[in-house]
């Protein structure tokens, strides 16, 4: 055959690996882009074929205790009131939400990886499983925030401050996961919202826990614990807005652990307003405010780390709000347009109770082979700000032990035995209604337990009364309790 | 891999007939139910035998090309891989289809897998047979002493069965899905255009063999056209008119764009004329819109590759090419492992779909190696042309190439929506008689042309 033959037949055989290769590049998008698209389709049978054959997944605590496993094609639940809101559903009808939906490959078997545990027990004709999800909370503590919080409005959140791990977080209303088939239109339309998750969804002018922040950007920025500012009672006419405190009282000249034990508003008031603007919002950010921190792989490696509904806590409603100086005195106790979170709050008390090296929360901590030890993925969030340094971190911790234990401070109720409780109240108002009542703070045990040493919390009571009257004796019993866990 | 049949090509053979019974032993582990139900007793043993015994059949050839001095080899293991992984495909498709069958609640979806577990199992064990068929046909094109040659002296009369067989399938076949593409000969269905490919593959070898000196000349008179070209081409051009008119009669998009490849392929291979490449490249341009504006269901078909998830086509016509597309989703990058995932959900799958079932249990890394596979295998093909001893064995070996690598991209670029999805089969791996027996065929020719290569330069 002559040359130009074999230069015709090379031409065509550059073209079929040319199109070959096309096809591949065309064909990996769908196996690796287009795969968690593709398998959430309506369509996909795969999915309801997995949930008949494969065994959903389990949900443990941080004990390996059970808090949901199927039997059969029913969901089961170690305690389905008290973890509804964070283990979310998952119904033939109403479809998944929350952790079940987010982690639903894991759960459901899709996404799992293929070990030597699975070819045994293909050749023991056993069927595959899907993953256990192994999480950071406690189901003694969980339960504990959930009855101590009761039938109240409101939400209870608590957290590991070393590791950032949610121990619990009880929302009321709320709602059974069990019964939702039968529950859901009645509580789709309840003006109450018990689908919504109030630690994490809805936020609420902080009012005095902001103090905190306002004290630590002040200890931040140049001042000391011993900067001295004078409350002259009544309502004081400062920067062009009028300043109030609680019952008109006239704290006189003060320095800041007086001010933050007695919850003086001017005081904090006229440190806020002299800050420089930046400052502030600094160490708020630092803190979490105006982030969307849930969103960047720096601080949870993988978003479903957190699998819930998050509303972002802000000074002000857009980024760069350009504030007056009496906005800004106002923020310095929590009003005007600061709005946080119950989980923001804890947040604030869980920086200062880790030294000033805020931990980003989350809730799924591994992920575990269906029905074994073994574990798979080990996940840990990162820092998301380091709004104290050590040394004004323990100033401030020092400050908030005195709000708990001195005579005369806001959370003299908070006290309890056997425990170091440091705190800060706060009662918040907000036009429509009576005042939320606002507990933060930390707390410190002796000796070892299966529990972390350190615990930050948040409570808060929806239009409940005053933090001091209300969330803090909540606080006492939650406290009380998880003291006596073993 | 040149040289003759070495111990290499046994080892490599081997491996390929490991590999298999590896796949084979994890198919009988993960339906345990459904080989209880197709088997009753010795289960292990009915699952494992097929391979082995398949691959008697490879050793054999293997020897068989040994004794003739073939010096191309490596297109043995390469397609009973290729073979051997579609037997395995279609047994875990039974067991698969059986497994939802008896775990399945909605009446509906059961009887569908009922249907589809035996139709698939049925096939399953046709496609054992018409293995052997195939390999019968080629080791007689092997060993049954004729020439090559012969053929050239037959083109019109090759030419004009590839004619007559899609008449007699325009007057008697059957249609479904409103194509008219099989024979029913009662044992089984017959695909006219699977041997019509081949057929005139083997036209126009013959025909551009013969006129390639005038073709020549043709081309050094004018650079562009001339009443030349026709004068000559014109019989050829003339059938395959013929034959592409009664394809688009009987809508057999697969078929028809096949056709149409070859005949540009042919025509350049045979010439090496840009202009006719042009010209034919401008003449499919206008063909797909004319066929686009003229015929409506080329139009839905366009719409639904364009976007399958639409309301009106997602439960419909997309269904297939979307279900397709999520086995491969499902399939990630190394798949969801043998006997895993569920591709027994897509309809077809046995015959057009196979690679998405692939697809969805070996993952991209299991279709990088089919696709790897059918390079090699093509590429040895073409290298076959080019060692042939005339003009018309080369012509033909690289056409046959060519067709087996359109077919492939064809079905696959369908499979993952790359092109819109026609009905034609992945070649040696999709479960289909005609097309098992003809890829079978093609390979004893190729074969037959690579134990008689060119004698090496110096000696003519």
């Amino acid at each position: 055959m002559d040359t130009h033959f074999r230069t015709r037949v090379g031409c065509l055989f550059h073209v079929v690996l040319v199109a070959v290769l096309a096809l591949l590049g065309w064909q990996a998008y769908w196996h690796l882009h287009g795969s968690d698209w593709l398998l959430d389709q309506p369509t996909n049978r795969r999915l309801t074929r997995l949930e008949h054959r494969v065994p959903r997944g389990m949900i443990l605590d941080r004990a390996g205790e059970k808090l949901a496993w199927s039997n059969g094609v029913t969901r089961e639940y170690a305690d389905g009131r008290a973890t509804a809101a964070l283990l979310g559903y998952l119904d033939q009808q109403y479809g998944r939400e929350g952790l079940e939906m987010r982690w639903n490959g894991e759960l459901s078997g899709l996404s799992r990886t293929f070990t030597g545990q699975d070819l045994r027990r293909m050749a023991r004709n056993e069927a595959p499983r899907g993953n256990d999800l192994l999480l950071t909370l406690d189901l003694r503590l969980q339960r504990i925030a959930h009855d101590t919080l009761g039938e109240r409005t409101g939400a209870i959140v608590v957290l590991d401050p070393a590791t950032g791990g949610i121990l619990g977080m009880a929302t009321q209303p709320t709602y059974h996961a069990a019964t939702l088939r039968a529950d859901f239109p009645r509580l789709s339309a309840d003006p109450r919202k018990p689908l919504r998750n109030r630690a994490t969804q809805d936020f609420y002018p902080p009012g005095s826990t902001m103090k905190l922040v306002t004290a630590a950007a002040a200890l931040m920025h140049g001042q000391g614990a011993d900067t001295a500012q004078t409350c002259a009672g009544g309502v004081a006419r400062r920067y062009g807005v009028n300043v109030r405190d609680f019952g008109g009282a006239a704290h006189g000249r003060l320095t800041m652990p007086k001010a933050l034990e007695k919850s003086c508003n001017q005081y904090f008031a006229q440190l806020a307003a002299e800050l420089p603007p930046a400052d502030f919002a600094e160490t708020a950010a630092a803190f979490g405010f105006g982030r969307r921190w849930w969103e960047e792989r720096n601080y949870l490696p993988d978003p479903r780390m957190l699998p819930l509904r998050m509303a972002v806590s802000s000074l002000t409603p857009g980024p760069d709000m350009t504030t007056s100086q009496g906005e800004r005195a106002h923020m310095g106790f929590g009003q005007s347009t600061v709005v946080a979170t119950p989980l923001q709050m804890a947040m604030v008390a869980a920086a200062i109770a880790n030294e000033g090296k805020l931990m980003a929360p989350y809730l799924v901590a591994a992920v575990r082979k269906g029905g074994t030890q073994r574990t798979l993925r080990s996940l840990r969030s990162g820092p998301i700000g380091f709004p104290l340094d050590r040394q004004r971190a323990r100033e401030l911790a020092a400050m908030m032990r005195g709000v708990v234990e001195h005579p005369g401070g806001t959370a003299r109720g908070a006290r309890v035995a056997g425990l170091t409780v440091y705190g800060k109240t706060g009662t918040a108002q907000q036009r429509g209604g009576a005042d939320h009542a606002w507990f933060v703070g930390f707390a410190e045990r002796e000796g070892r337990g299966s529990s972390p040493r350190r615990i930050a919390f948040a409570v808060l009571l929806e239009r409940g009364g005053t933090g001091g009257g209300v969330a803090v004796p909540l606080a006492k019993r939650l406290l009380e309790r998880w003291r006596d866990l073993e | 891999m040149t040289g003759s049949v070495t111990r290499r090509i046994f080892i490599i053979q081997a491996v390929v007939l490991i590999a298999l019974l590896l796949g084979h032993f994890i198919v009988w582990a993960a339906y345990p139910r459904a080989w209880a139900h197709y088997y009753q007793g010795a289960a292990f043993f009915k699952v494992m035998a097929p391979p082995l015994l398949m691959h008697l059949g490879w050793f054999a050839l293997l020897v068989v090309l040994r004794t003739k001095g073939c010096r191309e080899t490596l297109i043995v293991p390469v397609a009973a891989l290729l073979v051997g992984l579609g037997t395995l495909f279609l047994l875990r498709l039974a067991g698969g289809s059986y497994l939802q069958y008896i775990t399945e609640t909605s009446p509906y979806w059961r009887d569908v897998f009922a249907d589809r577990a035996s139709v698939i199992y049925a096939a399953y064990g046709k496609q054992v047979i018409f293995f052997y068929v195939g390999l019968a046909a080629l080791l007689g094109l092997l060993l049954v002493r004729w020439d090559l040659q012969a053929l050239t002296r037959y083109k019109y009369l090759v030419g004009s069965g590839a004619v007559l067989l899609l008449l007699v399938t325009t007057l008697f076949g059957s249609e479904t899905g409103g194509q008219q593409i099989a024979l029913d000969l009662k044992f089984f269905t017959f695909q006219p255009h699977e041997p019509v490919k081949i057929l005139i593959v083997i036209f126009m070898a013959a025909y551009l063999a013969e006129k390639r000196d005038l073709l020549v000349l043709a081309a050094a008179r004018a650079r562009f056209l001339s009443v030349m070209d026709l004068r000559y081409l014109g019989p050829m051009i003339a059938l395959w008119l013929l034959v592409m008119a009664i394809v688009f009669k009987h809508k057999d998009l697969g078929a028809a764009l096949l056709l149409f490849g070859i005949f540009l392929g042919m025509l350049y291979l045979g010439t090496g004329r840009k202009t006719y490449l042009a010209l034919g490249l401008g003449m499919f341009l206008f063909g797909v819109f004319a066929a686009y504006t003229l015929v409506a269901r080329v139009q839905t078909r366009v719409a639904i590759w364009l976007d399958p998830w639409q309301e009106r086509y997602i439960n419909d016509q997309g269904y297939q090419i979307a279900q397709s597309l999520m086995a491969l989703g499902n399939g990630k990058l190394i798949g969801a492992g043998l006997a895993g995932g569920y591709p027994e959900i897509i309809p077809a799958v046995h015959t057009d779909m196979i690679y998405a079932a692939i697809s969805e249990d070996m993952g991209l890394v299991g279709a990088v190696v089919i696709l790897a596979c059918f390079l090699l295998l093509i590429e040895r093909i073409f290298v076959v042309g080019l060692r042939a001893r005339d003009a018309f064995g080369g012509l033909l070996i690289a056409g046959l190439g060519v067709s087996l690598a359109l077919q492939t991209l064809v079905i696959i670029g369908g499979v993952v929506k790359a092109i819109p999805l026609t009905g034609v089969t992945l070649p040696f791996i999709s479960y289909g008689g005609t097309s098992l027996v003809i890829n079978f065929i093609i390979l004893g020719l190729v074969l037959k042309v690579a134990a008689h290569p060119a004698a090496p330069p110096a000696a003519t």
